[in-house]
């Protein structure tokens, strides 16, 4: 027996009273009267690479800033979306530069390091993450799985180049162990809205004699190889829960993205015109994910670490990691015309935080929004282009579920380790954490709760 | 102006540091060459489960149900954490992959089902022998080769609920039988080999030899990436491999089979990158002539020229780095300039002065190359790594771009002469001459692979230096005599050792291990399926110790 409680619908269904020729959505509600329940709290992580423009992203008292404008206001209207008094900005947060003994430089620290907390480990001298990443943490507190996202196209480099596997993702599962993310959306929209499912008892059957043989398995295997299994047994579990309901809380299937490959079969690998809009699909799936109840976790990648984009779609088209953010050496700017080039791609990426977290704004939920249940953090692999990883500007959108209760705020405490990010998290999460990684007594960002 | 001198002074603060670490960027490096002590013994690995790779996934279900759909061609893509596919130390599985898993084995389950219900229950006679029987028929025939050993009682047990429990729900024999293959298709035990030992192994440190069934599976993924074919099985299953004298005649005749070919020549592709033809892109403004279609043809040769190298000839790395023999389509007939006649690939005899060895090849010098531009940097630090295990440092931080090749500063440059003025500062030069000297010598090759002289009016320059590679150290012109040095290499040959012990254990050898018993009597003129053939004798491949249990 596999231990999960049987919903009302699949006990319906098992005693025959849903006929299973009815359409039966996965992620329509199931009606049930009882006390309002409290949201639970999600956690959202958009991460971006080749770091900010210092002089342009810290903003003046009003939070006001080049960079940030592009968060704070609506592109159409020129006015304030809303998010300012939910978002808290923390400045000081620092990386520090060690390779552990890898061949990883500071992509692959802040790649690899910023979500696990954990040094870097060599696989043949190649880094890897050193231990699971918060949003993996949480998933297995939560016993959920994450909806893992990214958009890793790249016509100047297409990804992975030999050696570089390591950079296709920030999320780690264990010790050298990537949460790969899915970088179709059409993939996604059919993962987390199946068409309507046929022989759902019979799926179930499957599932748990495959679970069943799975434990038999796990009690033969060390605690790292037991670790592997217990993964694969709450994916196992994740996919049972969705198919046995409530499910999502959607009532319609959405519209589908498109399908990219079926445009051009380099489009997911190496081209970069359909960049900017299979992000905003990776970003409204996550929030359709959530909105829908669909997982807790969501992180969207917006290319690999080190990335080289063009930024076409920005009038750029350059070589923005080699040509463009190396050149940035300095917080002021070097000259205008390159400065103007990393401006316009952070203002890229703070436009598409903005488009998640205003849509999970805008989903009322409780006494307020989505967002209010939530936590954005968007975050960045460097501080500044040239590779430095000092000021790495960290942002929090979200009151967490009333973890959080104030905005509009720049917290600066000075020089802080990046360890505060993951700490901050879980407690913000609910998880209560001294520490995060390699430094278990950290505590978080001084100022925030 | 100002740019630059501000790059300078970044760079020279770095350059102290830099020139401190000196220019290796291996942690673990091999002990050094020629030291003549007899070779230590392997560490043996730990226990563990390996999952399946898609390519091994997609073998196994042709083998298994004779199913040739390639249903993995849509699973998430497998990360080379060995350097290879089969890195399946660290191979986990996440929720959408159970579901991708699911829908596979739904579809493969429908068809073998729909294909007739004999071969799954080794003929069972229904009508005769009823359902109890025909379902263990399965049990005992399919199943089996399924899991690569006989299964437990449970696992019997819990087949059986799901075969009942289909039935109860008004199911007939062929939907209860199509449940049972869905179960079997997503289990664990088929997801993942076993190289555990015995299941009452004592719990200990000490290594323990692993099942025939383990170290037969072991085998036959090493040597066809699949389930073991019927031969072997019917060995195994006969007691009939227990000795390594049984490993290595099995093993000898797997070498003989079409699915060796395939997967020796994709430890080839997967060593030298050249899978990567599969997803190359070109940037259109500099290469107008490169399209997919070509990019297949540089991946098809390659296919050809490693069977020719491995299966037609010596099979050695001498051959691999210096044979001028290949194939070619149109497509590359025009990109190398020779005549053929007939249609599709057809053999062809290359001039040796300018195209010798696998590094001369369209498929190695347009995966290893920029979209714009040929890419010496990028060459020389995969050659390094890749051939002879010297992997630089990745770069400091904030290293100043070299002139892009479409900036109008560089139109009367080479490529060469790009880089040159990239790393004239001392802190690149401690690596770049090293990583220079290496990439440089490809020079006369662009990045679609075509040979040149000339580039941007300026004559090409392929002289290159090796540099810290032992014996073959010093001045060379071009990719013939790069590689005819490193066909003479004890670096080329002992890294070799390290890439067949990665692919076959799946993981990278412990740090610091000394891998020279693998290599006893090896060198670049043996075939390169003698490491094989050592390795699967050796109690590494064929026994586990226990994983350390933190205190």
């Amino acid at each position: 027996m596999s231990g999960i409680p049987y919903s009302r619908r699949r006990v319906l269904q098992a005693l025959g009273a849903i006929p299973l020729s009815l359409p039966f959505l996965p992620w329509e509600r199931l009606v049930h009267a009882g006390p309002p329940v409290t949201p639970p709290k999600r956690l959202v992580l958009l991460m971006q690479n080749n770091g900010t423009q210092q002089a342009n992203f810290w903003p003046d008292a009003n939070l006001r800033s080049p960079i940030l404008d592009a968060l704070f206001l609506d592109p159409k209207t020129g006015l304030e979306n809303g998010l300012k008094a939910k978002t808290n900005i923390i400045k000081g947060v620092y990386i520090p530069n060690d390779a552990n003994g890898t061949n990883g430089n500071q992509h692959d620290m802040g790649f690899a390091r910023l979500f696990t907390g954990a040094k870097l480990i060599s696989r043949g001298g190649q880094p890897w993450g050193g231990g699971p990443s918060v949003d993996q943490l949480l998933a297995q507190a939560w016993k959920v799985d994450s909806l893992t996202l990214a958009v890793l196209a790249s016509q100047t480099e297409p990804h992975p180049k030999p050696g570089f596997d390591h950079r296709e993702s920030f999320s780690y599962l264990g010790p050298a162990t990537l949460k790969h993310p899915r970088k179709d959306p059409l993939e996604v929209f059919n993962y987390l809205f199946p068409p309507a499912p046929t022989d759902t008892r019979r799926r179930m059957s499957v599932l748990d004699a495959v679970a069943g043989n799975l434990s038999e398995v796990q009690g033969r295997l060390g605690p790292a190889e037991r670790a592997k299994l217990d993964y694969h047994l709450t994916a196992i579990r994740d996919v049972e829960r969705r198919l046995s309901g409530p499910g999502g809380t959607c009532p319609m299937r959405p519209a589908a993205p498109p399908d990219y490959p079926s445009l051009d079969p380099n489009a997911e690998v190496s081209v970069d015109t359909y960049i900017p809009q299979m992000v905003d699909n990776m970003l409204d799936l996550a929030v359709l994910g959530l909105k829908c109840g669909l997982t807790r976790i969501a992180t969207v990648q917006l290319g690999y670490g080190g990335g080289k984009w063009r930024f076409g779609w920005k009038g750029i088209n350059m070589n923005c990691h080699d040509d463009v953010a190396h050149l940035d050496i300095l917080d002021g700017g070097v000259f205008a015309e390159n400065t103007k080039r990393v401006v316009l791609m952070n203002q890229y990426y703070a436009s598409c935080v903005a488009r998640l977290a205003t849509a999970l704004d805008a989903i009322p939920e409780g006494a307020g929004t989505m967002l209010d249940n939530t936590l954005v953090v968007w975050a960045n692999e460097l501080g500044r282009g040239d590779h430095n990883q000092s000021n790495v500007p960290i942002v929090l959108i979200g009151k967490a579920g009333g973890a959080i209760e104030k905005g509009g705020r720049v917290l600066d405490a000075g020089k802080q380790v990046f360890n505060r990010l993951g700490c901050t998290i879980l407690n913000a999460m609910g998880v209560s954490a001294a520490g995060f990684g390699d430094v278990p007594d950290c505590g978080v960002f001084p100022g925030l709760f | 102006m100002r740019l630059q001198r501000l790059l300078g002074n970044m760079l020279g603060l770095g350059a102290l540091l830099l020139l401190g670490a000196g220019c290796s960027g291996d942690p673990e490096a091999l002990p050094p060459a020629g030291t003549e002590s007899p070779p230590p013994p392997l560490t043996p690995a730990i226990r563990r489960v390996r999952r399946l790779s898609s390519r091994e996934y997609n073998n196994v279900v042709r083998d298994l149900l004779g199913d040739t759909s390639r249903p993995a061609a849509r699973f998430l893509r497998d990360a080379y954490q060995n350097g290879y596919d089969n890195g399946s130390a660290e191979l986990a599985v996440q929720s959408d992959q159970v579901v991708d898993y699911e829908a596979a084995a739904e579809a493969l389950a429908q068809t073998a089902v729909a294909r007739g219900l004999a071969p799954l229950i080794a003929d069972c006679d229904l009508a005769q022998q009823g359902n109890a029987a025909c379902l263990q028929a399965l049990l005992d025939s399919l199943a089996p080769r399924a899991f690569r050993r006989p299964l437990t009682t449970g696992e019997q047990q819990r087949l059986r609920a799901v075969f009942d429990a289909e039935l109860a729900a008004g199911g007939d024999f062929a939907r209860a039988i199509q449940t049972v293959l869905e179960v079997i298709l997503q289990s664990p035990q088929f997801l993942y080999r076993e190289e555990l030992g015995p299941a009452d192994a004592p719990e200990g440190r000490g290594p323990v030899q692993l099942t025939d069934y383990e170290v037969a599976t072991e085998l036959s993924f090493l040597l066809t990436g699949s389930i073991p074919d019927a031969a072997l099985w019917t060995a195994v299953t006969g007691g009939r491999f227990k000795t390594v004298a049984d490993y290595r005649r099995e093993a000898a005749r797997l070498l003989g089979t079409p699915a060796s070919r395939e997967t020796v020549r994709a430890f080839l592709h997967q060593w030298l990158a050249t899978d990567r033809t599969a997803t190359l892109s070109k940037d259109s403004g500099f290469y107008p002539d490169f399209n997919q279609a070509l990019a297949d043809s540089m991946g098809q040769e390659l296919d050809r020229f490693y069977d020719h190298v491995m299966w037609d000839g010596s099979g050695s790395l001498r051959e691999l780095f210096t044979s001028n023999q290949s194939f070619v389509d149109d497509k590359l007939a025009r990109l190398y300039g020779v005549q053929v006649s007939g249609g599709g690939f057809q053999p062809v005899t290359l001039d040796p002065a300018l195209r010798k060895g696998v590094l001369s090849r369209a498929g190695f010098l347009a995966v290893h190359a920029a979209t714009d531009s040929s890419g010496p940097i990028s060459r020389g630090v995969f050659l390094l790594q890749a051939l002879l295990c010297l992997p630089p440092p990745q770069p400091p931080a904030n290293v100043p771009p070299a002139l892009p090749a479409g900036d109008p500063g560089a139109k009367d440059l080479t490529t060469r002469q790009r880089f040159e003025k990239h790393v004239s500062s001392p802190v690149c030069a401690a690596c770049h001459k090293q990583i220079d000297g290496v990439g440089f010598g490809l020079e006369q090759f662009d990045g679609l692979g075509a040979y040149r002289t000339v580039e941007n009016g300026q004559p090409v320059d392929s002289r290159g230096t090796l540099l810290g590679t032992g014996e073959i150290d010093g001045d060379y012109t071009g990719a013939g005599e790069l590689q005819s040095r490193l066909a003479t290499s004890r670096s080329l040959t002992d890294c070799y050792l390290r890439n067949a012990y990665r692919f076959a254990l799946g993981q990278i050898e412990p740090t610091g291990e000394d891998l020279r018993a693998l290599g006893v009597g090896f060198g670049s003129d043996a075939r390169l399926s003698e490491v094989l053939l050592t390795l699967i004798a050796d109690p590494v491949f064929t026994s586990r110790s226990f994983e350390a249990v933190k205190p």
